[in-house]
């Protein structure tokens, strides 16, 4: 009885693995033919146009010589360029885009036409583009028609919406990116809590006054909070005299932020982008006097982030490098993208803060079967010299545990903690590290509103370190604890569609939730 | 108790895969198949290709290009045991008013004028009884041919600078905490973009090759 069981199972098995092969019909056995002597006409012939090749079936193209080949494909003078469907887009923009000009000979099958339409289709204005001939004035002139389809380019961009243990947040980042159809990008974000907020104005033309080189301009404000201290945290009076446990949650720093950036890119062959940028900020601090906290199990100073007291500026150069190989900018699947940035900030620039930034960071994507595919990503940053804690890696930046900062603002006090390691004694920090593997799974590919979706698992390992504190053994984290380094995992599915991406994953939906916790202090 | 779970996990799991397995089998098309000197010659039709809009653009002037790859597969193979690929260029001559039809193949490259877009179509959807494959040095056994059709297919330097047009906006570094020169453009672009107008893929039916 068992054995007819598994009988029944390997037969079903077997059924499943190779269902084309069942279905399929009985092979047929193929018959010899001699076209020569073959007499019986089957009428497959029938409805084949009846043509004189130019050139023998068995001629290499080679052999063609290049006067005839000239003479096969047809050859105009462009007439003009007529541009149709551009409600918004101004014709120079689309103009751009057309490397063949009036008064020029060109072949039909010129490459430079088919260029010009992916051109346009890449630019992401357009739903469609088709470019067509049309007879000109007097034999041999053509006239050249675009007919674009035009989209909408006014779109929300981010939407952020969260709890985290301290405040409620948001924020909106919506633009144009083709502003009065001139093809300059110009975007605003504001983001907002109980106790802070900000503003961010960015206009970026990629080819600006028509050249190869970019010009990015962004007008940034902020007037935000942060909170600084480890464990058993005294502002000014420890005991802290309002506090029944003698000490606070955190010390609060307040500051101001006004800045504003330039930067210029230039594409490089191979698919790499050089940028570079310079910053310009003034910051107004405002910080308690006197603070401390229990830091590996000393009590400490609380050094905020850096800051000078009262008004500052940084002024800084960005020099970066980024190449992109990827198949697809949402949902990739193979390729990788490389980015190497370097910052310096120095007082012959005329900032009040002295340091250098080094990130490295590289993701590669492989292919597996079935069309999943595996990412592995590396990141690497070092801090030299007094960087501002803004500018510096901050735990949430790595860790899915803790909300990611909104332009710049931090709305959280958590620190990660899976390994018990010292890493929960890191928030801003100068050194930093992370690999990690994402197993995507597609779900859904199409080509109406929803292009893709993907479901993800993501595993990894960071480490986030100040330059004194790397390996601190103590009668806390001895051993491997005293390695400043932790583990994030994030589970969530991507979905790509025709305004843009959505990410849902178990971190946003954990920080959806309010926590409820032992930490009751408000911001 | 234990082989029974074990049996009933993979059942439900093969259960599970086996609409993927099929929904990668694409459709059968009867092919006329024979064979001569060893070689294995089919007749193919895939005009269907060339829908209203195709048809409509067969007389803008600009090129249309359709591209058909033969691959004879035997039964549980994945790789292709050969490769036949041809090439069908139209081009609309706008004041001799004849479509300039260019095929290459192995057999090298030639050239027709045809009147009308119909004649066009068929010159370059219809493949007569070509030699698509050498089986004389097959083993005995089952095969089938794979048939690949694309109209205006883009080339893999045109894929790479399309990705490079769009990879552009997001060049730039990350010097705030979100890409500075991120315009975002990649986003907004169609993902069909790089690929063909239109492909079609089907299967010719199962035949079998010696060992009779």
């Amino acid at each position: 009885m068992h054995r007819r069981r598994s009988s029944v199972c390997a037969l079903a098995l077997l059924a499943l693995q190779v269902p084309a092969f069942a279905l399929a019909q009985e092979p047929v056995q193929l018959a010899d033919v001699d076209f020569e002597s073959e007499t019986e006409n089957d009428g497959a012939e029938d409805d084949l146009p009846q043509v004189r090749w130019v050139s023998s079936p068995l001629e290499g193209a080679q052999e063609i010589p290049p006067e005839a080949e000239q003479s096969a494909v047809p050859r105009y003078d462009l007439e003009r360029i007529v541009v149709i469907g551009n409600r918004k887009t101004q014709r120079h923009v689309i103009l751009r885009y057309i490397e063949v000009s009036p008064g020029e000979t060109f072949q039909a099958s010129d490459p430079r036409l088919e260029t010009a339409r992916y051109r346009l289709l890449a630019s992401g204005l357009f739903h469609d583009v088709d470019l067509s001939l049309a007879r000109g004035s007097k034999r041999g002139k053509a006239i050249l028609t675009v007919r674009v389809d035009e989209r909408n380019t006014i779109l929300v961009r981010q939407i952020v919406a969260g709890f985290s243990e301290l405040t409620p947040y948001g924020s909106l980042d919506i633009g144009d990116h083709s502003f009065f159809g001139t093809k300059v990008d110009v975007s605003t974000a504001a983001v907002f809590s109980k106790k802070q907020y900000g503003y961010r104005l960015r206009l970026s033309d990629n080819h600006f006054l028509r050249s190869d080189f970019g010009l990015h301009i962004e007008g940034l404000y902020s007037h935000a909070r942060d909170f600084f201290g480890h464990e058993s945290v005294c502002v000014e009076t420890c005991p802290a005299p309002e506090s029944p446990a003698g000490y606070d949650n955190f010390a609060v720093m307040r500051y101001d932020r006004a800045g504003l950036r330039l930067g210029s890119s230039y594409a490089l062959p191979a698919g790499a982008f050089l940028h570079l940028t310079h910053r310009i900020e003034e910051v107004s601090a405002h910080m308690p006097p006197a603070a401390s906290h229990v830091s590996f199990g000393e009590t400490r100073p609380i050094v905020f982030g850096h800051l000078q007291p009262g008004h500052s500026i940084v002024s800084s150069l960005t020099l970066g490098i980024v190449r992109d190989t990827r198949d697809n900018i949402w949902l990739p699947s193979t390729g990788n993208r490389t980015a190497l940035d370097v910052e310096v900030a120095t007082e012959l620039i005329g900032s009040n803060y002295e340091f250098s930034k080094f990130t490295l960071s590289h993701d590669e994507h492989f292919p597996l079967g079935r069309k999943h595919s595996l990412k592995l990503g590396l990141f690497a940053g070092l801090i030299m010299g007094d960087a501002p804690f803004f500018d510096q890696f901050f735990v949430g930046d790595f860790s899915a545990f803790v909300p990611s900062r909104v332009l710049d603002l931090n709305f959280s006090h958590l620190q990660p903690n899976l390994l018990k390691t010292a890493v929960q004694e890191m928030r801003y920090e100068d050194l930093s590290a992370s690999i990690s593997l994402e197993y995507s799974i597609p779900l859904y590919r199409g080509h109406g509103f929803f292009y893709g979706i993907n479901a993800y698992f993501g595993l990894g390992a960071f480490m986030l370190a100040s330059r004194d504190h790397l390996r601190t053994e103590t009668d806390r984290y001895k051993g491997f604890r005293a390695v400043p380094m932790d583990l994030t995992v994030d589970l969530g599915v991507r979905v790509d569609t025709r305004i843009g991406p959505i990410v849902f994953n178990l971190a946003n939906l954990f920080r959806l939730i309010p926590a409820v916790g032992d930490r009751t202090a408000q911001e | 108790m234990t082989r029974y779970a074990i049996a009933s996990v993979l059942l439900a799991a093969l259960c599970l895969g086996a609409p993927s397995l099929q929904a990668d089998t694409p459709p059968t098309r009867k092919i006329e198949l024979t064979r001569m000197d060893e070689r294995l010659f089919a007749t193919l039709d895939f005009r269907d290709i060339i829908d209203g809009p195709l048809q409509k653009k067969l007389t803008s002037g600009l090129p249309t290009r359709i591209v058909v790859q033969v691959n004879l597969e035997g039964h549980n193979k994945n790789k292709p045991l050969s490769y036949w690929v041809r090439s069908v260029s139209i081009v609309y001559d706008l004041w001799e008013e004849v479509f300039v039809v260019t095929v290459e193949d192995d057999q090298g490259q030639r050239r027709a004028q045809v009147k009308t877009s119909g004649e066009a179509v068929t010159l370059a959807c219809r493949v007569e009884r070509s030699a698509v494959a050498q089986i004389g040095e097959l083993p005995g056994g089952v095969y089938r041919l794979r048939v690949s059709v694309e109209v205006n297919p883009v080339s893999k330097e045109m894929v790479e600078n399309i990705r490079r047009w769009l990879a552009r906006p997001s060049g730039g570094g990350e010097v705030s905490h979100g890409s500075f020169f991120g315009s975002f453009v990649g986003i907004f672009v169609d993902r069909r973009i790089g690929q063909a107008d239109r492909s079609s893929t089907f299967v010719s039916q199962w035949f079998r090759v010696g060992g009779q």
